[in-house]
């Protein structure tokens, strides 16, 4: 399936893009979106992952189609084709 | 598909507030931040009714939001006044960018905006401290000067009160680091409502009851645009590790970040009628002899 991810803030520049498309199997969740992208940036991996404890960091908001996934199944809300996916920074640009 | 909003229990949820268990839609959300802000400025007694407010907008997502919310608020106290006061640092790019934000958004709201450079006020851009050699890092001289710099501004635009958009991980890192390096001053003065000090305007903090990620939050449900630079000469190592800090705690312990904040205004003194004295050299109010402004301008 293809989804939209849209990169606000500082991300957009780390990724250099505003938004990108991401191709995925079937059977993918929001974590197996975020972690194809912050595998292909470490900037991105820095600001969105927090490896101490394998999840997103708090400094992370990630929307799926305008909800945020905490109000979801946070990483393993699965994911549906065409929807967007939206990053945002809290910590940068305050 | 989501669950119902716990409020209004008619529109979808977007947003879970895991402090308080809250699943709130979007008009929901933005109310009870507002609400919440209005109690805050209630319970502080930040502005009077017709108080000339100056706000201290740099560009950035807290300061924009606090822009909205101040002029929805004071928009029907036909007495007050709000005007935008923005710091130029003379940091290249990263600035213009912020700038140019400020001004959109003071634009669409009809809010008039003053700017102050740092170049005209300490004849001294941050470029131009950031190469000098010196014993802070950038980030110490930035914020010394800007707190100086906006209270200049706010009294160039003939304001009693200048709002800043810090928010409570703003105040609750604050009450965290003050507490690490012993700064017993900093912990008695730790006031969001501020107070009056001499010719220094009052500043006050309206957000200071806002987490960020809220004001993150309900920048992206307003569809404000969002500064795209980090600014070049970030370097608050101790103020980051607050933060991670905190929002570890926070993960494990939702609230934590209020209950840091309470704590702080539980352990800070009454510094109010307290003669502080004048600074030799610039005659501001200080604790000590000489201010921290002219400390680094002149070192």
């Amino acid at each position: 399936m293809r989804i939209r991810v849209r990169m606000m803030g500082v991300l957009s520049k780390a990724q250099g893009n505003k938004e990108i498309f991401l191709e995925l199997p079937d059977d993918s969740t929001v974590g197996t979106a975020i972690k194809t992208i912050i595998s292909r940036n470490e900037v991105l991996k820095e600001v969105l992952w927090d490896t101490e404890v394998d999840s997103p960091s708090p400094n992370a908001l990630i929307m799926l189609n305008g909800v945020e996934i905490k109000n979801l199944q946070g990483t393993d809300t699965p994911l549906m084709p065409d929807q967007e996916l939206v990053l945002l920074s809290v910590v940068h640009g305050g | 598909m989501s669950t119902p909003c716990t409020r209004c229990n008619i529109k979808p949820s977007t947003y879970h507030r895991e402090y308080s268990g809250e699943r709130l839609c979007p008009d929901c959300f933005k109310e009870t931040v507002l609400d919440r802000v209005k109690r805050t400025i209630n319970k502080y007694k930040m502005f009077e009714w017709d108080s000339r407010i100056a706000i201290g907008v740099s560009g950035g997502k807290d300061s924009l939001v606090l822009l909205h919310l101040l002029h929805m608020i004071e928009s029907v106290r036909p007495k007050a006044e709000l005007i935008a006061v923005c710091i130029d640092e003379g940091v290249s790019g990263y600035r213009d960018e912020a700038l140019r934000l400020a001004e959109i958004n003071c634009r669409k709201l009809d809010i008039e905006m003053h700017t102050l450079s740092f170049s005209d006020f300490f004849h001294e851009t941050m470029d131009e401290i950031a190469v000098k050699e010196r014993e802070l890092g950038a980030c110490s001289y930035c914020g010394v000067l800007r707190r100086r710099a906006l209270n200049e501004a706010a009294k160039q635009v003939d304001a009693d009160r200048l709002a800043t958009g810090h928010n409570l991980d703003d105040m609750a890192q604050s009450v965290l680091l003050n507490i690490l390096r012993g700064d017993t001053n900093r912990i008695d003065s730790f006031n969001p409502g501020g107070q009056q000090l001499g010719e220094y305007v009052r500043r006050v903090k309206p957000l200071c009851e806002v987490p960020e990620r809220e004001t993150t939050y309900y920048a992206f449900i307003d569809n404000m645009e969002f500064q795209s630079l980090p600014c070049p000469y970030a370097d608050e190592a101790m103020r980051s590790d607050a933060r991670r800090f905190l929002n570890q705690m926070e993960h494990k312990r939702p609230g934590i970040k209020f209950a840091v904040y309470q704590t702080g205004l539980k352990i800070r003194g009454t510094r109010e009628g307290q003669v502080m004295n004048r600074c030799e050299i610039c005659g501001a109010p200080t604790t000590g002899k000489i201010c921290r402004t002219c400390e680094l301008t002149n070192s």
